[in-house]
C-alpha cells in the first residue's frame, strides 16, 4: 500500500540536496569550450577482425544504447577489416590484448589563433581480448547476474560515451561509472542502457533533439559507493517500514535476495531514472508480486501509487513502503516486482525499461 | 614536434618539504604482510623500482617515431619532477618520466582514460617501475600516481583516498580540478597547419606579408600556456520529488588519508618487502622513441546456453512495444554499413 503524504514530500523536497551530473572536459577551463564534436554524429568504424557474427551484432547494440539519448548526436557505424592507429582521424573499434577490459583513446584539439579553437577530433575504443566475453544479453551469461564473462555490450555502451565527449563519474549510478552493473532487467534478459546521468551529459554537450522524447525507467541496481573514478553498483535493498535496516539476505535462483514477512509493510528500494530532456509528473506506479522473475501487469498487484515528479538530470533511488499481503505462502520465493508508468500516460522511447524486480522469500 | 613547459621549482617548496614532508612519522602498525590485500598498496610497493615524492616542475610533449599506422607518432608527455622524498629505491633529484598521452605540438591533444596528465607545480607520490619505460612508466599508469593536494591524499584523478593499510580505499567527493593537463602554445608555423586555420587564411588570401603581421601578433597576444580539464555541472536543475526522501546512502567515506599517515605506510611496506631487486632507467625526451602500432587481435565469446523464458515473458515480448507503451521520440537506431 503506497501512501502519498504532501507534507512530508514537500518537507523531503526542501531537504533533498543536489548532485553532481555527467562530467566532460574543457578548453581553456572555460565553461563555453567544452570538448565535443563539431557536429551533431561521428561515424564508428568497428574492425572485423575483431568483432563479427554475434560479437559485431553486440558492439552494435552497445552503440545503439548510447545513441539512445535525448540529445541530437549520433554515433554512426561501418565496419572495416583493415589496420587501426592512434591519431589516423577514424574512430575505431577494435580488440587487442590490453589490461584494463576497455579503455578510449581520445584526441582533440584547444589552441588559441586569434580566438579559441576546440572540439573532438578521433575517439578509438579498444577492449581487451584476453578477457571472457559475451555477446548474449541474457543475465544467465552476464558476471553481473548468474554467469562469468563480462557482457561486450556494457563496456561498448560505457566507451562509446567517451566518443560523445563525456569522462567518468564517480558520485552517481551512471554508465560512465560501472557500467558492469547498470542494466535494466525483467525476466531473463538484461539490457545494458545509457542512463539518466549520461543522458543528461550528452544534452549539456550538444543539446536537446528536436522531437518529443520521453523515456523514464527502474532499476534494481544502485549506486553504493566510489571505487576509484568510478562509481560502484549494486542490487538495491529491503529495508524495514521504520527504513532503519535491511531486511535479512537471502539467496534466490542465484540472485540476492530477502526474506520477508507476510502481512507487514516493507520498503523494497528501486532507482528511478528520468532518461528524457524534460521533467515528467504524476507518474504513476504499481508494485506486484510475481511467481516467477518477470515483472508484468498480469502478475498480482499489491499496491501502487504516483511520483510526483522526476527531473531529467539526478538519478532518484528510493523506498517506496509496500504491504505484503498476508495470504502468500510461507517458504515460497517470489519476485516482489515494480511497474512505472503503469497507466501509459507519459509517451515514451522505450516502454520496456519500466519493470523491475526484487526476489523475496516469505517468512 | 617539439614543444616545453619550463618552470623552475621554488624555494619554498624545499623549504616545506624539508621541515614538514620528511617528519613523515616511523609508527608501528597492527597488519602484518598477511593483512595485505591483492591489489593493494603493499603490492603497489612491491611492484615499484622506486616510489617517490616530488612536484611537477617541467613538462615536455614529444611524439613516437612514426609507423605506417601511425604517421604522426603518437604524443607523449615527458614530465619532470623534483623528487623532495626517495621512499624506495635509488633516484637523483630530477627524474623525467614518459607517459602516454599530451600535446602534439599543432594545438591539438590525445589522451587515454588510463593515463595522467600534467600540470606544472602539483604535488604527487610516484610509483614507478623498474627497466626501461614502457606504455607508461607508472605501476598500472594512473593507478601508480597519487595526488597531495593540501596535505592529503587523492588518486590519480583527484578521488579521495582514505585508506591503504589493507587494500586501497577510494571515496567521497572528487576534485575535479586536478584533472588538468596544461600545454604550451602551438608554434605559428604549426598552427597554421589546422584545417580550420588554413581554410581561414585562403578565404583572407593571407599573403606572405599578411602571415609575416599575423606571426607578430600570434607571439604577442597568444596565451604561453592554458589548460585542458575536467568539469561537471554541479548540480541538478530540479530535485526529484516521489513522495519519498532519497534513499539513505550505502557508503560513507571518512577524510582523505593525510601525507604522512600514507607516506608512513609506504616506509612501513618497503621495508617488509626489503630493496627492489631492479633500477628504474629514465626516458629522455631528447631522444627519438618508438611505440609499437596496436594490433588487432580476434575477440572470443564463451558459449552460453539461452535460458528458456516464461510463458509470462514470451507473451509479454511478443506483443509490439506500441501496444504497451506508445513511442514517438526519436531513437538513432542506425542500420550498420558495411563496406
Amino acid at each position: 500500500m503506497i501512501r502519498l503524504n504532501l507534507f512530508s514530500s514537500a518537507l523531503i523536497l526542501l531537504l533533498s540536496q543536489s548532485a553532481f551530473s555527467a562530467s566532460w572536459l574543457e578548453c581553456d577551463g572555460d565553461s563555453g569550450k567544452k570538448l565535443r564534436w563539431g557536429g551533431n554524429s561521428t561515424t564508428a568504424r568497428i574492425n572485423t577482425i575483431s568483432f563479427s557474427g554475434s560479437n559485431l551484432t553486440a558492439v552494435q547494440r552497445g552503440i545503439n544504447a548510447t545513441n539512445a539519448n535525448p540529445s541530437p548526436f549520433v554515433v554512426n557505424t561501418v565496419t572495416e577489416a583493415g589496420t587501426v592507429g592512434r591519431g589516423n582521424g577514424e574512430n575505431e573499434i577494435y580488440a587487442s590484448d590490453i589490461s584494463p577490459p576497455g579503455v578510449a583513446q581520445m584526441n582533440y584539439h584547444c589552441y588559441w589563433f586569434f580566438g579559441w579553437h576546440y572540439g573532438l577530433d578521433e575517439v578509438d575504443v579498444v577492449l581487451d581480448s584476453s578477457r571472457t566475453w559475451t555477446s548474449s544479453t541474457a543475465k544467465s551469461a552476464n558476471f553481473a547476474y548468474t554467469g562469468m564473462p563480462l557482457p561486450i555490450d556494457s563496456v561498448i555502451t560505457h566507451e562509446v560515451g567517451h566518443f560523445l565527449g563525456l569522462m567518468h563519474v564517480n558520485w552517481e549510478y551512471n554508465v560512465m561509472g560501472d557500467s558492469w552493473r547498470h542494466h535494466h532487467t525483467n525476466g531473463t534478459t538484461a539490457n545494458i542502457y545509457f542512463g539518466e546521468d549520461a543522458a543528461q551529459g550528452s544534452r549539456v554537450l550538444y543539446g536537446d533533439q528536436s522531437g518529443t522524447f520521453n523515456d523514464v525507467g527502474v532499476v534494481h541496481w544502485r549506486r553504493t559507493g566510489a571505487s576509484g573514478e568510478y562509481s560502484s553498483h549494486d542490487r538495491v535493498r529491503i529495508r524495514n517500514n521504520a527504513n532503519t535496516a535491511n531486511l535479512t539476505a537471502v539467496t534466490i535462483a542465484s540472485e540476492p535476495g530477502f526474506r520477508v514477512t507476510r502481512g507487514t509493510t516493507v520498503r523494497p528500494e528501486f532507482t528511478l531514472e528520468n532518461n528524457g530532456k524534460t521533467s515528467v509528473s504524476n507518474i504513476s506506479f504499481g508494485m506486484y508480486i510475481s511467481t516467477n522473475d518477470f515483472i508484468s501487469t498480469s502478475d498480482r498487484r499489491i499496491g501502487g501509487g504516483t511520483f510526483g515528479s522526476l527531473s531529467p538530470d539526478d538519478v532518484h533511488t528510493t523506498t517506496i513502503a509496500t504491504a505484503i499481503p498476508s495470504d502468500l505462502i510461507v517458504g515460497q520465493n517470489y519476485w516482489l516486482g515494480i511497474i512505472i508508468d503503469e497507466d501509459n500516460s507519459i509517451s515514451e522511447v522505450n516502454g520496456a525499461n519500466n519493470m523491475a524486480y526484487i526476489p523475496i522469500r516469505i517468512q | 614536434m617539439k614543444s616545453t613547459i619550463s618552470f623552475r621549482l621554488a624555494t619554498a617548496f624545499s623549504m616545506l618539504l624539508s621541515s614538514s614532508m620528511l617528519l613523515s612519522s616511523h609508527a608501528s602498525f597492527a597488519h602484518s604482510a598477511a593483512d595485505a590485500e591483492e591489489g593493494g598498496l603493499r603490492e603497489l610497493v612491491g611492484h615499484s623500482a622506486a616510489v617517490a615524492y616530488g612536484r611537477v616542475v617541467d613538462i615536455q610533449y614529444r611524439n613516437s617515431e612514426p609507423t605506417r599506422e601511425e604517421p604522426r607518432g603518437v604524443p607523449h608527455t615527458f614530465v619532470t619532477y623534483e623528487i623532495a622524498k626517495v621512499f624506495r629505491g635509488y633516484l637523483p633529484s630530477r627524474i623525467t618520466l614518459r607517459i602516454p598521452g599530451g600535446a602534439d605540438g599543432n594545438g591539438g591533444a590525445y589522451s587515454v582514460t588510463t593515463a595522467p596528465t600534467f600540470a606544472r607545480g602539483e604535488a604527487d607520490v610516484l610509483f614507478i617501475p623498474g627497466g626501461e619505460a614502457g606504455d607508461c612508466q607508472l605501476v598500472n599508469c594512473v593507478e601508480g600516481r597519487f595526488r597531495v593536494v593540501d596535505d592529503r591524499i587523492y588518486s590519480g584523478f583527484g578521488v579521495p583516498l582514505f585508506a591503504a593499510e589493507k587494500a586501497l580505499q577510494f571515496g567521497g567527493k572528487p576534485r575535479f580540478d586536478l584533472n588538468t593537463m596544461e600545454l604550451p602554445r602551438a608554434g605559428f608555423d604549426n598552427v597554421i597547419k589546422q584545417p580550420e586555420i588554413v581554410r581561414w587564411l585562403e578565404a583572407n588570401k593571407v599573403d606572405a606579408n599578411g602571415l609575416a603581421d599575423l606571426r607578430k601578433k600570434y607571439e604577442l597576444e597568444s596565451p604561453p600556456f592554458y589548460k585542458i580539464a575536467m568539469r561537471t555541472d554541479g548540480a541538478s536543475r530540479a530535485d526529484d520529488y516521489t513522495g519519498d526522501q532519497e534513499a539513505s546512502v550505502m557508503n560513507l567515506y571518512p577524510a582523505p588519508m593525510i601525507t604522512n599517515e600514507f607516506f608512513a605506510l609506504i616506509e612501513h611496506f618497503n621495508a617488509e618487502l626489503g630493496q627492489p631487486d631492479q633500477k628504474v632507467i629514465f626516458a629522455s625526451p631528447k631522444l627519438a622513441f618508438a611505440i609499437k602500432p596496436p594490433e588487432t587481435s580476434v575477440m572470443r565469446e564463451t558459449a552460453t546456453l539461452s535460458p528458456r523464458p516464461s510463458a509470462e515473458e514470451i507473451n509479454f515480448k511478443s506483443q509490439p512495444e506500441d501496444s504497451v507503451r506508445a513511442t514517438t521520440g526519436v531513437l538513432k537506431i542506425n542500420p550498420l554499413t558495411v563496406k
